[in-house]
């Protein structure tokens, strides 16, 4: 017998290893009688490798009575336990037999469908008891050494190969990867993401005996990272993105999107920086100077030392403090020393800065007005941006939309004003929000250089008429700009709640913010004088206080400044609404509610520093998007001729000015402002209070409503057809096209395409092939007006081929992808 | 400049054959390619002026009864009294002791097809925050601000089969139409018809090529914005068709201007006077009649509505100054374009129609200089036009009483804008306002009272 049950408990394995999903048990055992039946006891070794159901079964007593042999003149019965093949095959057989009709059937068929019946029933009953099975045997826990091929960032999940044990196996990460995260599930699921700026990683992993709570030997999982594609970023995550390892084509990107593409930016080696080092040296760096401003500058030093004659306006208030020391009356001025070298960045742009404060004087209101005012304003960015930090210049533009405050109510004598203003939002354009309104200094007044803040500002204040707000003549205007358009907008789109109400709370805003006087005149300035504010107390926002307690103001009496910092400081819809429309004009229009939840306790959390957070979201995955790359937007005029200007690197400075701000060049900002208007910007003119789509002004904007209407879009045309013609005047640079193409002898090889691909890189444009024959057509096309004729296209012929590069810039800016980002 | 009449009113409707029970044009021209479904009698146009900034009640609408004027004035401080007590305050007769600004006056031969109507309120102007934004998206959409609602009523109605042309400065709003017809040749917009040429443009003589790689360069953008393609996206598609339908209107702007002259096209600059901006706003309702002009000569039968806008409402300070160049601006365009109109005998196919965010409140405020007045609620709507029934019925809706005016806060609003603007769609545009401007649940949000602002309920030009 006990040779038996040793073979008995051998087969019984073997069939077991044989079906190992299981629930199956063939009992193999070889019974003589039923009654040998308890040899497989509960004690027994086989019945613990029975699982539940089995067990069960066994302890019903019934048994499939399998098969019989005749061993050495006895018979020999073997014994099958119910399970579930056994089960199946007999339903298969129940089937069968009942196919029989009733009346038909054998006494040996009834005798089979009873039995099987029986059996059945009593698997389906042990089954519904005891689902879960049980099995097992041996265990070797070793794992065959996984390989990991996963794409950088991506998610990757592999399967980890099952140990050899019979026995409830669950795996363990034993080190966690270094580039990486890793998680495994109960079943051996191995997921990884790597971080970015990862080629490889490595961690090890365990499988383990459940049971036993024994774990075999660590295995070391190795982990190989292919690069992702370009612009592999996550749309709703502001997470870091590569830093290393960021490619050309997104630091290009980047250019085009903060930089005005600017593609000096990425000359000496900026296309092989790091992410971090690029943003940090160059691309939001606001001391950062254009490679050939020095150049520009040299010459102008040769050309107009010595030549100047102060004139009547000489005492201008603003004039005076971007050029100190000023000459004696009557002393001619120079503006550049003959021996200055202009070698650092920050000798450059304070050189430019006196460039246009000169150029800003010499022409006074009754001359050309000034250079601050909407006729210029628009150059004068434009200026900026080509010379110095663009991304400053970009910010300014956006700025100066975001408060929508317009010179259109300044006469001449005030023209100081204006450029206060200008060179305040210029102050923080990557500096602080909130500095920029609030200011430094008491009630937001004092120096624009440093402390003063558009709370106090001078063209704000009269523009809005804040400085004729007095306790007994309220006046609404500024109050209601404050929180429609530079703090809040009138409601918040989360809660559809206003965020102020039209009475009640522009009642007590106006009086929050009296106080302020102008004395008009060149010395004239805003103050604030605490005679004219209104000191009664006042209550403001109830209607918020159920959700937003802090922000409700109970009869108190607020300065102006204290109550603009209150809206930064406690009201909801502060940070909210100025994350989103930065966000919305920087990376892509109409994020997520929860991205703009994060991206506002970003924003408030760094006090609303503007540099911060436009470096946050430089470096965020959001930004190296699909999302943000294309098509969001139908962009602003100014935008998408800086663009052009830039890529192509047109000078903006009269090389030949004998003396500074020559007719010539003022007549040049004049031509190019006048050209943005014709598309429908004016910078300082705005149409309305609250100035233009900026792709990110409310939610919702594309710019498509603003921008797409058919005179706008021929004016972008005709605009950058008169901007081009303006810039390649002879007269007025040396600056030709040609020059892009390399040296003459390179030329006459060039074909169409060569040309088209290269300016087309500089305006950073994938040109669609259908297009691409009429452009070629146009570049074959006699430009002596005789008709299309390819023999026509001569490259080595300079005279023919600046035409065709001036057409070939047009065509290219009027393309839709120049004009939509 | 002010335009003096050379005749009294009733003299000069007699000459025009226009006044009381005689009017009538009658004609029928059969239709032509402006549009196959037109209307009988020759084509229908609605001028919408939008007034924005949000103006003043008073300039439309200033009581002369000693009480209410009273009221107003201690309501509207020392800067303004001079307004309400001026002697040239335009009289509008008829019992009504309502008067308009003097600039105004230039309307007097109108009187008869003219009404104001008092207390109007976009979507009732119901809104907590009495923004310009939100209160001319009110205006454009016809409906509160939804973000399912993008599309103003005027670009429903060109969606609905409506010609369309705006002026730049505006809703965008009301140019977003839907349809198909959108998307391919959207409405025209521009800031003048004059300025819309790429004739101006023009690369340097010396060095680029001049004119003549200007008009090559031009067909090298027309041709590529004719190449159908399907890298574009969808805004980039949008664009590409702005371009394309740019060129074909080119050239229509071109043909309307140089041979569809207006009989008055010469007196619209002299009616303006210096002012840029009066120019401006005259030389858009100059545009306007060469349009017409032209549908008369090709006897469209086609709805036509312009969107013109006229910024600088918004006067919170230098209230006097600022009214008195918009009312002089306003008056000489609007006087000029009707009598071009009679001369081309299309008044009754004309409705001019005054749009504004908002009224202003009843009381000034501060100011040192020139009291202006803050955001208020209602504001009164001037509608002109051959078929419009004014005269005796010429003021539609209750002036405040001197103690509303004395005490209130704002003039409330007790009439929607919209029962307004869906009169003249019905009874003038001949179409049903709430399949076509009014689309959907829109319709259900305002009650129309019954104004009679047609005298013939328009059904016909008899």
């Amino acid at each position: 017998m006990r040779l038996f049950a040793q073979i008995r408990a051998r087969l019984f394995v073997a069939l077991q290893r044989r079906s190992n999903v299981v629930t199956c048990a063939i009992l193999p055992a070889l019974f003589f009688t039923s009654a040998l039946i308890p040899n497989i006891s509960e004690a027994s070794p086989g019945y613990k490798r029975l699982n539940a159901v089995e067990r069960c079964v066994f302890q019903s007593g019934r048994y499939k009575h399998a098969k019989v042999k005749v061993i050495k003149g006895k018979k020999k019965k073997r014994y099958v336990i119910t399970s579930a093949a056994t089960a199946r095959s007999w339903k298969k057989k129940v089937a069968k037999l009942k196919k029989v009709p009733a009346s038909g059937r054998s006494s040996k068929i009834k005798k089979s469908l009873s039995g099987l019946n029986k059996l059945l029933s009593n698997y389906e009953k042990c089954r519904n008891l005891n689902p879960t099975p049980t099995t097992i045997l041996q265990c070797d826990l070793s794992i065959t050494i996984p390989t990991l091929n996963a794409i950088e960032r991506e998610v990757t999940t592999i399967a980890l190969s099952r140990p050899t044990c019979d026995r409830a196996v669950s795996f363990t990460v034993v080190r966690q990867p270094q580039n990486g995260t890793a998680s495994l599930d109960g079943s051996g699921g191995l997921t990884y993401q790597s971080k970015w700026d990862s080629a490889t990683d490595s961690m090890s992993v365990a499988a383990c005996d459940t049971e036993q709570s024994i774990c075999g030997p660590a295995t070391e999982v190795s982990i190989m990272i292919q690069p992702a594609l370009s612009f592999s970023g996550a749309a709703e995550s502001l997470a870091p993105y590569r830093n290393t390892s960021i490619r050309p084509e997104e630091l290009r990107w980047a250019v085009q999107k903060l930089g005005l593409n600017q593609l000096a930016l990425l000359e000496d080696g900026g296309d092989r920086m790091s992410l971090e080092d690029f943003l940090t040296q160059r691309l939001l760096n606001p001391d950062w100077v254009a490679p050939d401003l020095r150049a520009t500058l040299l010459r102008l030093r040769d050309r107009n030392a010595g030549f100047h004659t102060p004139n009547p306006y000489w005492n201008d208030e603003f004039i005076r403090v971007i050029q100190e020391p000023r000459p004696a009356p009557g002393v001619v001025g120079r503006y550049f020393s003959p021996t200055e070298q202009f070698i650092t960045a920050a000798e450059q742009r304070e050189a430019l800065e006196r460039y246009l404060a000169a150029s800003t004087r010499d022409y006074h209101p009754t001359l050309f007005k000034y250079y601050w005012s909407q006729n210029y304003l628009s150059f004068y960015l434009m200026m900026r941006a080509r010379y110095l930090s663009p991304s400053a210049a970009l910010m300014t533009h956006l700025l100066l939309g975001h408060f929508g405050v317009s010179s259109t109510t300044v006469n001449g004598n005030d023209e100081h004003i204006v450029g206060r203003y200008v060179k305040t939002v210029e102050r923080e354009s990557l500096g602080s929000f909130s500095r920029l309104l609030l200011g430094d200094s008491e009630n937001g007044c004092g120096d624009w250089r440093s402390s003063s803040g558009i709370i106090c500002d001078a063209l704000t204040n009269v523009y809005l008429a804040n400085d004729r707000n007095s306790p007994n003549s309220p006046n609404q205007n500024f109050s209601r700009e404050l929180m429609e358009l530079f703090t809040l907008s009138p409601t918040d789109p989360r809660t559809g709640l206003p965020n102020y109400t039209d009475i009640a709370d522009i009642q007590a805003a106006t009086g929050f913010v009296s106080g302020y006087v102008y004395s008009t005149g060149t010395d004239g300035s805003l103050s604030y004088l605490p005679a004219r504010h209104n000191s009664n107390p006042f209550n403001a926002f109830g209607h918020l206080a159920v959700y937003y307690p802090e922000v409700e103001i109970k009869n108190k009496t607020l300065t102006p400044r204290e109550f603009a910092k209150h809206l930064l400081d406690n009201h909801p819809s502060a940070p909210y609404f100025l994350a989103r429309k930065l966000f919305s004009m920087l990376v892509y229009p109409n994020p997520s509610e929860s991205l703009v939840e994060e991206l506002a306790q970003r924003f408030k959390e760094s006090n609303y520093n503007i540099g911060e957070f436009v470096g946050m979201l430089a470096r965020s995955e959001a930004f190296y998007s699909k999302r943000a790359r294309g098509g969001n937007c139908v962009e602003e005029p100014f935008r998408a001729f800086t663009r052009v200007i830039n890529g192509i690197g047109f000078p903006l400075i009269n090389h030949n000015q004998t003396y500074l701000a020559t007719t010539r060049q003022l007549n040049l900002a004049l031509t190019v402002t006048r050209q943005l208007t014709a598309a429908g910007e004016q910078h300082l003119g705005w149409p309305t209070i609250f100035s233009y789509d900026y792709c990110g002004r409310s939610p919702d904007k594309d710019g498509s409503s603003e921008w797409l209407t058919t005179s706008r879009v021929l004016g972008r045309s005709s605009g950058i057809i008169n901007t081009i013609a303006a810039l390649g005047d002879a007269t007025f640079n040396d600056f030709r096209l040609v020059s892009l193409l390399g040296p003459l002898e390179a030329r006459s090889s060039l074909m169409q395409d060569d040309v088209i691909d290269l300016l087309a890189a500089k305006l950073q444009l994938e040109i669609p092939n259908a297009v691409r024959p009429a452009i070629r057509t146009y570049l074959s096309t006699d430009n002596t007006g005789s008709g299309v004729n390819h023999a026509a296209w001569t490259p080595s012929d300079s005279a023919f081929m600046e035409k065709k590069l001036a057409g070939l810039v047009a065509i290219l800016a009027s393309l839709p992808a120049s004009n939509v980002k | 400049m002010t335009k003096s009449l050379p005749i009294n009113r009733r003299d000069f409707m007699r000459l025009l054959g226009i006044g009381g029970a005689s009017l009538g044009f009658g004609f029928k021209i059969p239709s032509t390619a402006w549009g196959a479904t037109g209307v009988t009698g020759g084509f229908r146009a609605m001028i919408c002026l939008e007034q924005l900034g949000g103006c003043d009640n008073f300039l439309f609408s200033s009581p002369l009864d000693t009480s209410r004027k009273n009221a107003l004035i201690n309501r509207r401080g020392q800067h303004q009294t001079a307004y309400y007590n001026d002697p040239n305050l335009f009289d509008l007769g008829f019992g009504t002791n309502i008067a308009m600004h003097p600039a105004l006056k230039l309307l007097e031969p109108y009187l008869d097809q003219m009404r104001i109507t008092l207390g109007c309120g976009n979507a009732m102007h119901v809104a907590t925050s009495g923004s310009h934004e939100t209160q001319q998206i009110r205006m454009a959409l016809g409906t509160d601000i939804s973000p399912s609602v993008r599309t103003g009523w005027k670009a429903r109605m060109f969606d609905n089969g409506a010609q369309l042309i705006g002026f730049s400065g505006g809703r965008p709003q009301d140019f977003q139409c839907q349809s198909d017809r959108c998307r391919s040749s959207p409405p025209l917009v521009t800031d003048l018809m004059e300025t819309f040429n790429i004739a101006g443009a023009r690369f340097n003589e010396y060095i680029q090529g001049g004119r003549l790689n200007t008009e090559q360069v031009a067909a090298a953008i027309e041709s590529i914005s004719n190449i159908d393609r399907d890298e574009s996206g969808a805004l980039e598609s949008r664009y590409q068709l702005g371009q394309r339908s740019m060129f074909s209107q080119l050239q229509d702007i071109d043909t309307t201007l140089i041979n569809h002259r207006s009989p008055l096209y010469d007196e619209y600059l002299l009616a303006a006077g210096a002012s840029g901006t009066a120019q401006k706003l005259s030389q858009r309702f100059r545009n306007i009649a060469q349009v017409l002009k032209r549908m008369k000569d090709e006897g469209a039968t086609d709805r036509i509505i312009f969107a013109v806008p006229q910024g600088g409402y918004d006067t919170h300070d230098s209230w006097s100054a600022n009214n008195n160049s918009l009312m002089h601006s306003l008056g000489s365009a609007l006087r000029t374009f009707l009598d071009d109109c009679v001369q081309m005998g299309i008044l009754d196919q004309v409705v001019v129609h005054t749009e504004t965010e908002f009224g202003r409140q009843l009381a000034a405020n501060g100011g040192d200089y020139s009291a202006g007045t803050d955001h208020g609620q209602a504001f009164s709507a001037l509608t002109i036009g051959g078929q419009i029934n004014g005269g005796s019925n010429i003021i539609y809706g209750d002036m405040l009483t001197s103690q509303q005016i004395a005490n209130d806060y704002n003039w409330s609003p007790r009439i929607d804008s919209r029962a307004l603007v869906a009169e003249i769609i019905q009874h003038h545009l001949q179409l049903d306002p709430n399949s076509t401007a009014f689309v959907g649940g829109i319709a259900n949000e305002f009650v129309r009272p019954s104004m009679a602002l047609f005298r013939s309920n328009g059904s016909t030009l008899s």
